[in-house]
Formats: C-alpha cells, structure tokens, sequence
C-alpha cells in the first residue's frame, strides 16, 4: 500500500508508467552489461576480514597476530603481517545541482519533470531522471545509493539505501527539488566530503556553471578517494541560441544584466564559446580519470543511460 | 556649373525642417533603448564573448553614429527634395513651339492600318507631341500651341514634361481652318531672343498653298506628319503618298440661301459639293445621298454620283415655308462613312420675312410706282403698296405701315415707319443745310446696304438739297463732303428701331429713274428697312470674327429693343452644343470668334425674341482632309523633327527620392546583417 501511494507520487512527479517501463528495461540491459562482474562483493583494497590474499606487510606493534604469517617468518626470518582484500557494499552518490540555472527549459506552472510545448523538460528534469535511473540501476544490483541536492552548498539528502524497492523514496526524494541558488560546486562537495565518509562513486550531474570554477570541486572528490564521474547537463538552446537583435541578458543565478545586441556572429561566436567550456571540462575529466558525459535534453535519457552504462566509466 | 533653382519649399522653411527633424533623429538615437530581457543560464560566456566584441566597440560605435549619419542624410535627401530643386538651364537646350494642328481637317479619321480604328489627325498628332516631349532634354523648353483659325498658345513656356503634356492635353479640334501662317507669327513672338527656336509642327499637312508661301526667317520649322507613326522620327521624304485604302471625303462645301429679288417669301437655297477621294484610292465617282431638312423635317432626298476633285452645285428653286432652320446632309450611298463627318452636314437660318406694307405719299409718280412694282409689289408679292396724296396724308395711317415713302412732301413730324424721302422740304425731319445747282455725287458709300450693287456716279440733277448731319446719320452720296443722300437709324415714338433714307433732289428733275440703280436703290432700301441686308442668309463661315447686328433681333412690338441693343455690352450665346457663353457686344453688334459649325442662339437682355444663325465650316481645302507625309514651306522641304534622345531631367526631387530609398533599403540590409548596430 505504501509502495502504491509512493508509486502515485511518482506519477504525480513526472515519472510516469512509461519512465518506469524504461527503467525496468535499463535493469535488464543492465545486468547483461555487467554480466560475469559481481557487483554486490566489491574488494575494497583495504585489508579486512575478507578470505583473499591480497598482500604482505611489514609487522607493527598492536597488529593481530592471527595474520602472522610463520611460513616466510621460518624461511626468511622476517615478520611479516599477511593481508586479505575486505568484501564490502558499493556506495554511489548522486549529487544533482539544483541552481536555478537548471531551471533552465522549464515551463512555467508545470513541474520540471514535465515536457514543454517543444517536448523537452528542464535540465533539472532532465537531471532527475538521469539520476533516477542510474539510482535504479544502483538499486537493482544491489549497491547503496544516496542522494544528494546541491547549489551553493549541500542541500537535501536521501541516505544510502539498497534494495529496488527504495526507488520510490528516490521518486520522491527527486520529484520535490526545486532550482534555486548560485552554484557553488566547491563549498558544496567540500561538505559533501566532509559528511561522507564511506567512500564511493561520486556522480555529479550538473551544467558546471560554476563562476568559481569547477576544477577544485572535482579534484576535492579525487583527493578524498571518491571515484567522481561528471554528467554534464546541456540544453540546446543555451549552446546553439538564435536569439537576435537589441536584448538585454540576464544571468539566472546573479541577476547580472548585461545589453547586448545579438547577430549571427555574435552567437556563433557564443555556440563557439559555450563548446568550448564544455570540452574543457571533457578534457579536464579526462585528464584526471573522472569520468564524463555531455548530456543535451533533447537527447532520450535511457538513451544516455545506457551509453554511461556501456562505456562503463560510472558504475565499476 | 549649373545653378539649382528651389521651386518648392523655401530655403528658410527647409533649413527649419532638416534642423527639427535632425533634433528629432537625434534624440531618438540618444535615448536609452528598451531591450527585451533574456535570461541565460550562465552569463560568464556571454561577457567572454562580449568582451572579445568589446576589442571593436569602437568601431561599432562608430558604427552606431554612422546609421545615426545615415538616418541624417536621409532626412537631408528628403527635404531637399520638398524644396523641388530644380537644375538650371544649359547652353544645349532648344526653345521649341510645337505647333499641333487643330483645323477641321484633324477630325478626320485615320485609314484603316494607319492606327487604332477611329483614331483622329489630331489623336495621332497628339500622341506625337507626348512622345516628343517624353523625350527632351532636360534644358528644352517649349511650348505647346493650337492651331487652328487663331493660333493661341495652350500655356506658357515650360522645362516641366507634365505641364507640357498637360497643354497637348488641351488642345482640341475647331470647326476651322488653319491659320498656318498667324501661328508661325505667334511663335517666332514667342521664341524672340531664344536659343536655337525650333518649330514642330504636327499636322496632316492640309494647307492652302498661300500659307506655304514661307516663314519667318531665323525659326526652324520641322514637320512631323500624322501619317509617319506615333513617334517624332524620321518622316518619310518627299515622294508619293502612301497608300492610305479607298476611303475619302464626301464635303458639302458650300450652303447658300437667298431670297428671290422679285418676291422676298420666296428663296433658294445651293449646296454645293464635292468628293475628295483619298490619296492612292482610285478615281471613281462616289454615290451619295443629298437630304435637305427644315425645321427637323426631310423635304427633299436625292442621290447624286459626285465625279472626284469636282465640286458639284445643286440648287433648290422655289422653296417657301415658316421655317427657319435649314439644314443640308449628306452621307455615302451604302452606309458607309468618309473621312470627315464634319463637312457633311451644313446649316443655314433663313429669317421670318413678312410682307411689307408700303404708304405712297405722292401727287403722282410713275417713276417710283413703276419701280416699287418692279422691286416686289403684287399680290403675291412681299410688298403691298398704298398711294395717298400729301393732302389725305394722316400719320396714323402712316403708322399702320411698315414703309412711308414721301415724295416731294415732307411731315412735320417723321411718321413712326421706316421712310425714304424724296426730295424732303426744309422743315422736315432732315436739316438742309443748303441748296446745289447741277452738282455732282463725288462719293458713295458702296458698302452700305442701300447702295449695293448701285452706281450713283454719273446721276445728273438739276439741283439737290446738301443735308446737315445729325448724330449717328450716315452719308450714303455727297459731293466734296456735301450729303445728297443720307441714311439715318432711330428709335421712333413707339420704341422701335426706326430706318429712313433722305434723298435730296426730286426724282423729276434726275435722270436716276432712268438708270437700272433707281429700282436696285428701292429694292435695297426696302430690304434695309425690313431687316435683310444679304443675300447669303443666315450663315456664318468658321474661323472668323462674327459681327452679328442685335436690331436684326426684332421682338413683335419690340419698343425701345434698338436703343437697348445700342447699350447693350454683353449677350448669353447658346453654342451648337449647348453650351451658353458670354459674348461682348460692341455699337450693337455681338462680337465672337466661330468655331464651331452648327446653330447658334443669341438672346440678349431686354431684347423678346433670340437672335437665330447659322455656321457651317465652308473651306474646300480642309474638305479636302489633304494628308501629306511632307510639307515645303516657302520653298523648301520641311525636315522631320530630330529623334531626341532622353536626358536628365532638371526635376531632382524624383532622384533624391530614389536616392534616400537606396540609402534606406542599404541601412535596412545592413541593419538585419548586424553590420550598422
């Protein structure tokens, strides 16, 4: 009954019948994606309880002397401490920038998951969904999924969980994000690294429209041992406008107003620009093993989903 | 360089004008603009962008205070051109009168292939001027000028092409004849002093060979014949005619009435008439069919065949009837048409004639009885003769007449009648200044109407009373300035207009009743007295100056009517076509220029009943609706007109107009490109 009344809030959210059908279709093509990999028994590389040699190392005072290993101890005189990989859950964070900038695409009086007249919802929409199936693909193979709002610093929270059927608390969790602030990426995962300290996947879906920069942020979740994946989210008009004439524009997050007159140079110039910053970023992930995809609104989301899930730089 | 004339606005005004709208530019372009706000997600790559736009703000600046310029520029082309500038006159321009033909003879319709069917001489003449004046120069000036029986031009002289097609507009085909030769008078006048005077003439070519004579030297005269096509160009040279079809012109070129001598309610009437066929058609004789119409009803039909180039009379004898208005037609056997319908009808007014009422105041006299018996009396005659002597002489009798003729006797007081006195006595109505023994008459005044067709010469006398003149008297016969015969007009005591004749030596002691002139001299002071001075009645030829008599103009008991008439100054004219004009009237006659054939109604104030004649156009040669491709004028062949070639014109306003909508269109290109924001 509870499982119902979440279903209908679902609905009510945006994530129909037809959203679920996809995300069922993503869990089958999901498992033979990861086929022949166990998913839930993760080897951590610290050492553990686990039942695998991993490695040696030398004895300290205060360590168990069960690990001895008195084999290498007669044969080489040393003490040497044996080590074995720990089993343990995967924890994937999906931290979704809810800046007013993903307002962008948004229609007015309908819910952001909504399509508009032209059949694309808001990049905040867009960003739900693609976090709702990647934290239903998460659920189905049985890995903790948390959830995480974020602008100009750490916003609401859906803890970790397993198990498919929390997908509705992640329906819910989603459906009630509303754009609003500046975006901060650094003071945001800067305290998303602090509260967190089991470490796991970190998906920061986003458009990265960070005034300060997001280079520091995602280093932030390197530097604490996270494995950060970036999902950028680009609607098509704000990479290719066709804007012309006298306009005065007006940043979303500062209010910043700025006339401009706007000729077909002018915005190629932009279109030029906005590809640009965004293969910085590609680069940037890149360079640094994070994983990257560009994801535009119009473009189906389990069609994205599934290439992330193909080229398998998200989920391990 | 050539000077530029404002003709529109004045500079003041126009100065007022650029320096408002200027003002206006201005602060439209000063004037912070209300953008449309447009949120974007991320402003950082718009300033980027910006900022590398920025590197050319000041050309885009610049660019700003161009279209600021360009607007400016515009507003200057545009009231420039309100004030009409107009560029001045160069050396090369021409003074040019074009002359078009309006004669009777334009009115002729041009042969079948030769135009458009049913289009006129004067259509096609008038097509030529357009095109012609479509084609000067900016520095022509000309003139365009009618001609007909009095050449006048249509406006004055003018660079502007509209007012120059406005006066070929104008122009309209007379009743007339052309007056070749008053028109080429009229613009040498109008070309005096200027350069290079060129007259074009647009003309069939149908004039008489008097006015080919020559003109005036210094003016180049050009011909452009209505045959040669719609445009000035190179006519065809002299050589034959071109063949133009079979059709020509069936003219009634003459319509004459006359009252019979011997009896007055009687007349006849001669038309006379001609063919004229066109020029390459062949010589044949043409069937036509002659009507004679009174008062609106056929009297007489006949066919004739007319030979070509002959004029034929016909004369109808006899004729009597109440009515006064007669009218000829005559039209082509087969229904067809000719060339010129105007000549194919005539008119004519015949005037009421009545019996005169003829009081003989004699002791006996054959000479006169016999003559007045030879000038119309009898039964059916117009006059009735009454003999009294100067003892039963009574005036009221003598009222009751239409004419007393006193001979050797004289009233005290003149009767109110028209009278002729024969040797009047001292105390009558006639002052004798003196006697003359055997004298001799020295002069006459052959044009009065009295003395038509009489010879007083050689009249020998055996003495004359010399009359002394009163006011408005006219001495018909004198002797060195002496009057031996005087006319007088005069209003009588019942207001009429009253006529009387003095001679001044007894018909008993002259050999004058032996001469032929005695019974011509009653005859004529008869018809003088009842009105009817000619014998060709009741019609006027077009193109001439009409000097109509209101007297004529007799009300039944019209009292006073020759005074009035006397004082008149200005008459309504009914034209053939309805029309009513004011003509002047000058010593009791009505003055006006005919020019138009058909009748005319004059009914002058105070006078009962209108005056009532006729016009016909009675010209052979315009009958003759001659259409020659080329003209010699005095001598030498005329050239056709030069084909001028089209240049720029002086009105500027047309090009600054184009020029600011250039700018415009470029400015609008230019601002949708990006390029001038």
């Amino acid at each position: 009954m509870d499982t119902q009344a979440s279903s209908h809030k679902a609905t009510q959210a945006g994530f129909d019948q037809e959203f679920l059908k996809k995300l069922e279709y993503l869990h089958i093509v999901a498992k033979k994606v990861f086929a022949g990999r166990s998913r839930a028994d993760r080897r951590t590389r610290r050492a553990g309880a686990g039942i695998e040699f991993a490695d040696h190392r030398d004895y300290s005072a205060g360590d168990d002397l069960r690990y001895l290993d008195w084999a290498v101890y007669g044969r080489m005189n040393r003490l040497l401490l044996r080590q074995f990989e720990q089993e343990e859950d995967l924890h994937i964070y999906l931290l979704i920038d809810t800046s007013t900038s993903m307002r962008l695409g948004a229609t007015a009086g309908q819910p952001l998951l909504s399509p508009g007249p032209d059949g694309r919802v808001a990049k905040l929409g867009y960003a739900a969904q693609v976090a709702a199936a990647l934290a239903y693909v998460g659920l189905s193979n049985l890995d903790r999924v948390a959830l995480y709002s974020f602008a100009d610093g750490l916003g609401e929270q859906l803890p970790s969980a397993r198990g498919k059927g929390r997908i509705f608390k992640v329906f819910e969790f989603l459906a009630e994000l509303v754009p609003a602030g500046q975006t901060d990426l650094l003071a945001s995962l800067r305290e998303f690294v602090q509260r967190i300290k089991r470490r796991g996947v970190a998906i920061v879906i986003s458009d990265f429209y960070d005034h300060a920069g997001y280079e520091e942020g995602l280093n932030l979740l390197r530097y604490h041992r996270f494995e950060p994946a970036a999902i950028q989210i680009i609607d098509p008009r704000e990479a290719r406008p066709t804007l012309r004439g006298d306009i005065e524009i007006i940043d979303m997050e500062t209010g910043e107003l700025r006339p401009v007159t706007l000729s077909a140079a002018l915005c190629a110039a932009y279109e030029r620009e906005h590809a640009a910053y965004c293969q910085a970023l590609a680069s940037f992930c890149t360079a640094r093993g994070v994983g990257y995809i560009r994801a535009d609104t119009d473009q189906p989301f389990d069609e994205l989903v599934l290439r992330a899930l193909r080229q398998g730089g998200f989920v391990r | 360089m050539t000077p530029i004339t404002l003709l529109g606005l004045p500079a003041g005004q126009l100065f007022a004008v650029l320096g408002a709208g200027a003002a206006l530019l201005t602060v439209l372009y000063v004037l912070k603009q209300q953008r449309r706000r447009v949120e974007v997600p991320f402003a950082r790559l718009w300033q980027q962008v910006l900022s590398q736009s920025d590197a050319t703000s000041l050309w885009r600046k610049l660019l700003r205070w161009l279209s600021l310029l360009i607007q400016l520029v515009v507003l200057a082309l545009l009231v420039t051109a309100l004030g009409d500038p107009r560029l001045g006159r160069g050396k090369a321009g021409r003074s040019l009168v074009l002359l078009i033909d309006a004669s009777a003879s334009m009115q002729a319709v041009l042969p079948a292939g030769a135009g458009p069917p049913g289009l006129t001489r004067l259509g096609r003449a008038k097509e030529q001027a357009r095109a012609l004046i479509a084609g000067l120069s900016g520095d022509d000036l000309a003139v365009v000028v009618a001609l007909d029986g009095q050449p006048a031009p249509q406006g004055g002289l003018s660079y502007d092409e509209r007012e120059l097609v406005a006066q070929v507009d104008a122009v309209t085909a007379r009743d007339t004849p052309a007056d070749l030769q008053a028109a080429l008078l009229l613009a040498e006048a109008l070309l005096a002093g200027r350069e290079s005077p060129t007259v074009i003439l647009f003309s069939d070519g149908g004039f008489e060979e008097a006015a080919l004579s020559g003109g005036p030297p210094g003016l180049q005269v050009r011909f452009q014949p209505v045959i040669s096509g719609p445009g000035p160009g190179p006519g065809p040279g002299p050589g034959p005619a071109p063949a133009v079809g079979t059709a020509g012109n069936a003219a009634i070129t003459a319509f004459s009435v006359r009252r019979y001598r011997r009896n007055r309610l009687s007349y006849e009437v001669l038309i006379s008439l001609g063919w004229f066929p066109a020029a390459g058609s062949g010589g044949e004789r043409q069937k036509v069919v002659l009507e004679l119409v009174q008062e609106g009803e056929i009297v007489d039909v006949q066919e004739l065949e007319l030979a070509p180039g002959v004029q034929e009379e016909k004369l109808y004898p006899n004729l009597s009837g109440a009515g006064v208005r007669l009218e000829a037609r005559l039209r082509l056997s087969g229904g067809a048409s000719d060339l010129l319908p105007l000549d194919d009808r005539a008119y004519a007014v015949l005037p009421e004639r009545k019996r005169q009422r003829v009081l003989i105041v004699t002791r006996g006299n054959l000479f006169l009885e016999g003559a007045l018996l030879a000038a119309g009396a009898g039964e059916e005659n117009h006059l009735v003769i009454e003999k009294v002597t100067p003892a039963a002489y009574d005036a009221e009798r003598a009222a009751r007449s239409d004419v007393v003729v006193f001979d050797a006797f004289t009233p005290p007081v003149a009767p109110d009648a028209h009278a002729l006195y024969l040797d009047p006595q001292r105390d009558g109505p006639f002052a004798i200044e003196t006697d003359l023994k055997r004298p001799l008459i020295t002069d006459a005044e052959s044009a009065h109407p009295v003395l038509r067709w009489v010879s007083l010469g050689d009249v020998n006398m055996t003495r004359s009373s010399v009359f002394k003149l009163a006011p408005g008297d006219r001495a018909l016969a004198s002797m060195l300035k002496q009057p031996l015969v005087v006319a007088r007009e005069q209003v009588g005591r019942s207001g009429a207009n009253r006529r009387s004749v003095a001679v001044g030596f007894d018909l008993r002691q002259s050999d004058l009743p032996l001469r032929v002139a005695f019974p011509v001299l009653l005859m004529n002071s008869m018809d003088w007295f009842a009105g009817d001075v000619d014998d060709d009645l009741g019609s006027y030829r077009t193109g001439r100056t009409w000097r109509v008599p209101l007297a004529t103009a007799r009300g039944k008991g019209g009292r006073g009517a020759a005074t009035e008439a006397l004082q008149l100054t200005q008459a309504d004219l009914t034209l053939p076509g309805g029309e009513v004009v004011a003509v002047p009237v000058h010593e009791g006659h009505a003055l006006y220029y005919g020019q138009r054939v058909g009748f005319y109604n004059l009914r002058p104030a105070g006078l009962a009943a209108p005056l009532l004649w006729a016009a016909n156009l009675a010209d052979v040669t315009e009958s003759m609706a001659a259409l020659r491709p080329a003209l010699r004028l005095g001598g030498a062949t005329l050239s056709p007109p030069d084909a001028s070639q089209r240049a720029i014109r002086r009105e500027l306003w047309p090009y600054l107009l184009l020029l600011a909508l250039a700018i415009l269109a470029l400015e609008w290109w230019s601002y949708h490109r990006r390029w001038t924001v």
